[in-house]
């Protein structure tokens, strides 16, 4: 029989085991989640999947002495686990397959629950004796399956690898010897399985944003090379087109009267000639015959290379009608002309006809006789005598398709020594530009060539070039501009 | 009821030894892999082939088991009573998905399959040679 001093001594003693017992509990509890927070924050300080696989790996070793342990992570299809990472074995075994549904790990990630056996090799053992006896009775019996890992594996806790619940992969840990891990470890490996979860959704979204910002730089490098490939391709084409339009002015100035023809014939007067493009939709022409000179200015529709092959049709109708038909007066030419013109451009095939033309002022100046003659498609003649400037109009109609035509007038007047002469395009008058971006238009043109009308030829000419480029300014040349003037 | 010294000859390390009786008393012993913990006064049999066992609890609930602890062989005796049947929830899954899984690791798929986790009362522990 125990004294009761000792009962109460006993008693003592059990109590302070008791609270010795609780305390180291406590202190392993402590420490339990002081290093599941340092292995979380470790986990979560880098991107790198294969790190953060192998990091938790090894901390489940180093923290928790489970030597054998893995890393499945679902492949694309979603019918697979691929191991992606392991941790105490002979072989890493990355790649390994485990088909859903097969074995533990299978079957966790199948169901995405987890599971925890601690007899593994017993049960299969149980199996194998059913096994035989099926074949006993001439039963045909699969294989057993080879899955990674241990190959005598006893213990084992599989858990699945969830991100908002869709599975991503399975961990495992697994040992050979039976009964390994309990409810706590359970505990554990599912919370650190948890942390590992969202540790490779982040790295995948990370590294998926990698790829595409890669894909991306890629992407940009490839069109980037193409766009300068095809600048270079515009470039050379630009450069031929170029040069061949540049080969067109060559045979379009051919075609204008030379400076010593011009100069022999319309004696003091200026051209000014600026083609909007390299090649131009207006011209200019003179010609002596029958005791005349004939002089014209022409805008012919459009500017550039169209303007320019209409130019071409207004020339050579010109030069047939003054020099085949041997026409005299500039109406007989202009009707020819548009004759010609006419006819043209009715040939167009499947029906198209062209509609384009060209407005003319087209003067004969007979010195003998001292006459001058005028005749005009839409264009006007400006005549300034004694500081009065006239204008006479030209017809209505243009050179090409126009419904109510009727023959051209021709006009003369008689002529005096000191009579100015000035026949134009509509280019310089509807050049928009000066101080609130507007027309020239014509009644500033009269106002500046009676201002400058007494000065010589070669002097109007440059005022009138440096007005325009004044007006103009920054803007651009709308039209191309021909003006001709003569003084008798 | 159960203690936490009894949980390691719950995993079916060991195979146990069930007692059953017919309607008319008459008794039948068999072995089986595992008894499964569910929690302090509940365990947990497989029902995967309908056998003896399955037959006379359906006739006669009460049951007597023995399990033992493969670290030291210490044995329990348990008189357990069956209660119900489950075909779902967290004991069924558990049982069901180790089967699978041992199944599938076997080349047995579909062979082994689990019909249900019979649930039982446990009306009495007794610790064998104390």
């Amino acid at each position: 029989m125990q004294s009761p001093a000792e009962e109460l001594k006993n008693s003592i003693v059990d109590n302070q085991l008791l609270i010795d017992k609780l305390n180291a509990d406590l202190a392993r509890k402590t420490q339990e989640v002081h290093i599941i927070q340092e292995i979380s924050s470790e986990i979560n300080t880098t991107l790198d999947l294969d790190t953060i696989l192998a990091k938790m790996l090894s901390s489940l070793d180093k923290t928790f002495d489970f030597k054998h342990s893995m890393v499945l992570l679902l492949n694309e299809s979603g019918e697979k686990l691929n191991v992606a990472a392991s941790h105490g074995y002979p072989e890493a075994g990355i790649g390994a397959e485990v088909k859903l549904g097969e074995g533990i790990i299978g079957v966790v990630a199948k169901r995405k629950k987890l599971m925890r056996m601690g007899n593994i090799g017993t049960q299969m053992a149980y199996l194998k004796s059913v096994k035989n006896q099926f074949a006993v009775l001439g039963k045909e019996m699969q294989e057993n399956l080879k899955l990674p890992g241990l190959p005598n594996v006893q213990s084992q806790v599989a858990i699945p690898l969830l991100a908002e619940n869709r599975l991503i992969g399975v961990l495992a840990v697994e040992s050979d010897k039976s009964n390994l891990f309990d409810s706590r470890d359970e505990l554990i490996i599912t919370i650190l399985a948890n942390q590992a979860a969202n540790a490779i959704e982040k790295a995948k979204a990370h590294t998926g944003l990698k790829h595409l910002n890669e894909h991306l730089e890629d992407l940009v490098i490839l069109r980037t090379t193409e766009v300068v490939a095809q600048k270079e391709i515009i470039e050379e084409k630009n450069k031929s087109i170029t040069d061949s339009i540049r080969y067109a002015k060559r045979i379009q100035d051919a075609l204008l009267p030379s400076i010593s023809y011009a100069n022999e014939n319309l004696k003091d007067h200026f051209i000014l000639f600026k083609p909007k493009d390299i090649v131009s939709g207006d011209f200019y022409w003179v010609n002596a015959k029958h005791g005349k000179v004939f002089f014209t200015a022409i805008d012919c529709t459009g500017h550039g290379v169209p303007g320019a092959f209409v130019s071409i049709v207004a020339h050579g109708n010109l030069q047939r009608s003054l020099v085949i038909f041997g026409l005299k007066t500039p109406a007989e030419i202009l009707d020819k002309v548009n004759e010609g013109v006419v006819e043209m451009f009715s040939k167009g095939e499947h029906g198209t006809d062209i509609k384009d033309g060209m407005d003319i002022a087209l003067c004969a100046i007979d010195r003998e006789n001292m006459k001058l003659e005028f005749s005009g498609a839409n264009n006007p003649l400006y005549f300034i005598r004694n500081g009065i400037l006239t204008e006479t109009k030209g017809d209505k109609q243009p050179i090409g398709h126009y419904i109510s035509r009727k023959n051209f007038t021709n006009h003369i007047f008689d002529l005096q020594k000191g009579d100015l002469v000035y026949i134009f395009s509509d280019g310089f008058a509807d050049q928009f530009g000066g101080p609130k971006g507007k027309k020239f238009k014509y009644a500033q043109l009269k106002e500046l060539l009676l201002a400058i009308h007494e000065k010589p030829m070669k002097e109007q000419k440059n005022i009138l070039e440096n007005s325009f480029e004044e007006w103009k300014g920054s803007q651009e040349q709308i039209d191309d501009i021909c003006l001709i003037g003569v003084r008798i | 009821m159960i203690t936490p010294d009894m949980q390691p000859a719950l995993q079916g390390l060991v195979p146990s030894v069930i007692v059953t009786c017919n309607a008319q008393g008459e008794p039948n012993t068999t072995i089986i892999s595992q008894v499964f913990y569910v929690d302090e006064t509940h365990v947990a049999l497989s029902f995967q082939f309908f056998n003896k066992t399955v037959k006379n609890i359906r006739e006669n609930p009460k049951a007597a088991v023995e399990i033992i602890n493969p670290m030291d062989f210490s044995m329990w005796d348990l008189e357990i009573e069956f209660e119900r049947s489950e075909r779902e929830g967290n004991i069924f899954d558990q049982m069901d998905m180790q089967l699978e899984a041992i199944a599938s690791m076997s080349g047995m798929t579909g062979i082994f399959k689990l019909h249900a986790a019979d649930i039982y009362k446990v009306k009495s522990v007794k610790k064998l040679g104390s």
